[in-house]
């Protein structure tokens, strides 16, 4: 009963550390063909999820004291109204680093979402320079394994490093913050410049928290 | 409280009943509207920065919220049909002639907006002005929940139903209306 107990808890401790020693420590690509980057990552969602992306994603990734602050791209808040979509969704996936994709039933239900995860698994935005993966998949719920099968092309992609599951038990969540950032790399911009971010060449700043 | 154009209020209400018939209307124009400003941006080609399409229920907003904003605020120079719709002339012409001259056409989407009859027409307008080859003359704007129409459902729009407008969300439209209108190919 007491060793029960004990696995459970130091669970999770035993895994930050297996990832600890295990990680190599992979330089990071540069813009590939003198492409330039204006956010570090573009996050496919559903609507249905914004709750998590705001106030998990963005609240982890733009916003934490002492940790590199990265520059997301978020259609609520960086697509430009009166532009079509399909033109913003394809400028926002060539301007990022990588792409997260959050996974849930909801996400693979809606048309825009799996535009989005074909677009992203194109060639040219599926490798970075030196063959590393763009794609970063983000699992929110556990997807049943005969929805899976349909898109094929996801198993060739949920390599190790790319394939993250959202841990239901918080004491996971910082292994899963560490393998995300690891997975994000070193960010576009170390300065936070607190101004508008929008799907644009000229001013790629950032933006301040989102209210939802 | 705002009167509104005889013709247009019938169709624009969202009444469900027999559309006005398309013969010649006079309008009549009110002036509890916000005055404009004289020097539009693109004083080339455009008369107008923007036109507003809205249901006559969402008047109230658009004159108190948005012209004032972005007339007042960020001197862009608007067209409404309350205000700036010539006497005599017939209702059609004045959308067509409205959205023609003006550099964006803003869509208030309301369930209101979505059941009437004009702004269905003033929308379709708008969408043709696009056909000529140049996106993002179109800027939805949802206002009140409701479902997009299937025309305009491939366009980027800003969300203010949520929360009340903030100033972030002026920036984003502000920018937007500054925007150049891309060719296809871009």
């Amino acid at each position: 009963m007491f060793a029960v107990f004990f696995i459970s808890y130091y669970h999770w401790k035993i895994k930050y550390l297996m990832f600890l020693l295990r990680r190599r420590n992979e330089d990071d690509e540069e813009p590939m063909r003198g492409r330039r980057f204006v956010y570090d990552a573009f996050v496919a969602h559903n609507s249905e999820d914004i709750r998590w992306v705001v106030h998990e994603l963005c609240h982890n990734l733009e916003d934490v004291q002492d940790q590199p602050r990265y520059k997301l791209c978020i259609h609520q808040r960086n697509f430009l109204p009166g532009a079509p979509i399909v033109n913003n969704i394809v400028k926002a996936i060539e301007t990022s680093r990588k792409t997260i994709c959050v996974l849930t039933r909801s996400f693979l239900r809606s048309g825009w979402c799996e535009f989005e995860l074909q677009l992203a698994q194109t060639p040219d935005n599926l490798f970075g320079k030196g063959g590393s993966c763009r794609l970063i998949l983000v699992f929110l719920e556990k997807i049943p394994r005969p929805l899976l099968k349909k898109y094929k092309h996801l198993e060739a992609v949920m390599d190790r490093d790319t394939y993250l599951e959202w841990p239901g038990d918080a004491r996971g969540r910082p292994l899963f913050w560490r393998r995300l950032r690891a997975a994000l790399g070193k960010p576009v911009n170390n300065e936070q410049v607190g101004d508008l971010g929008m799907i644009d060449d000229e001013n790629h700043e950032l933006v301040p928290l989102l209210r939802i | 409280m705002l009167s509104k154009l005889q013709n247009k209020a019938d169709g624009a209400s969202g009444i469900d009943g027999p559309s006005p018939a398309p013969c010649e209307r006079e309008t009549t124009v009110h002036s509890n509207v916000p005055m404009t400003i004289d020097t539009p941006r693109h004083g080339q080609e455009f008369q107008y920065d923007f036109f507003v399409s809205h249901s006559s229920k969402d008047a109230g907003w658009v004159n108190y919220a948005l012209l004032p904003a972005l007339e007042g605020d960020m001197r862009f120079k608007g067209c409404v049909a309350d205000r700036d719709f010539i006497p005599g002339k017939s209702v059609f012409d004045n959308i067509i002639d409205s959205i023609e001259n003006s550099y964006k056409t803003l869509l208030i989407l309301t369930p209101d907006f979505v059941t009437s009859e004009w702004c269905k027409y003033e929308t379709e307008q708008a969408l043709m002005e696009s056909l000529k080859g140049k996106t993002g003359r179109v800027i939805p704007i949802m206002l009140k929940e409701c479902s997009v129409p299937s025309s305009v459902r491939t366009i980027t729009y800003l969300d203010v139903s949520r929360d009340a407008i903030g100033s972030y969300d002026w920036l984003k439209l502000k920018k937007a209306l500054e925007q150049t209108p891309s060719t296809e190919t871009d």
